[in-house]
């Protein structure tokens, strides 16, 4: 069994974390378990680490990467 | 009268002084004419020799003036080629103090260009954050429930 963290800005209910299990149980072909960490700062969306790895579905995010592509056009 | 004028006495005198003129005449003659020979050959020499001197001591005046003209000559060729020499290193001196002044600009603008570039990726950069921050707190303002569930379902089905 795998750990992992998902990290959400604002609470997820029963089924939506099932469906999160289901899909990385899928990905990495084993059994998983998530704790949850409620982070407002995200603003929406989740961040999920998972085996050593980062998968960023929140806003925070994306505007991050907004703001790397903006400043790279500049530069 | 016969006292006063006596003619055998005169004779007699006259004779004396015939033998005295011989007598100095074969005494004195020779030697004195010798001698004055002899003086006027050393005066004569004494002339020639002066006049050599003369002749010399103007050779050596003409050595002379002309070394001392062509000392002058010399001190004066120094002096201009010192000149030119001077004003060829004064020239360079100034070349090299322009050079030194145009790389000094060149440097400063190429410091300054380089300043406003920095400055003006420094506020873009700031100008997106500011952006990106004005966004983040619209959205923690208004994204709902709904909107997060939506985020999340998509986020999952992208995996």
């Amino acid at each position: 069994m795998i750990t992992g963290t998902i990290h959400t800005a604002k609470e997820l209910d029963e089924v939506t974390l099932e469906k999160i299990a289901g899909k990385f149980e899928r990905l990495l072909g084993e059994r998983v378990n998530f704790e949850i960490d409620i982070d407002p700062s995200l603003l929406g969306g989740v961040n999920i680490e998972i085996a050593g790895r980062m998968y960023d579905g929140s806003l925070k995010g994306q505007l991050v990467h907004v703001l790397k592509t903006l400043k790279d056009q500049e530069s | 009268m016969e006292g006063l004028f006596n003619p055998t006495t005169v004779l007699l005198h006259l004779f004396n002084a015939a033998i005295l003129f011989v007598a100095l005449f074969f005494l004195l003659y020779k030697p004195v004419r010798k001698f004055m020979q002899e003086r006027s050959a050393r005066i004569e020499n004494s002339l020639k020799e002066a006049e050599e001197a003369k002749k010399a001591a103007e050779e050596i005046a003409k050595k002379g003036e002309s070394v001392i003209e062509e000392a002058k000559l010399q001190a004066a060729k120094n002096i201009a080629e010192g000149a030119q020499s001077a004003n060829e290193r004064a020239q360079s001196i100034i070349d090299s103090a322009n050079r030194q002044a145009e790389e000094i600009i060149k440097k400063a603008r190429e410091e300054a260009n380089s300043i406003l570039n920095t400055t003006r990726a420094q506020m873009a950069d700031e100008a997106a954050e500011l952006a990106v921050e004005i966004a983040a707190a619209i959205l923690e303002r208004e994204v709902k429930a709904q909107d997060h569930k939506k985020l999340v379902d998509e986020f999952i089905e992208s995996l």
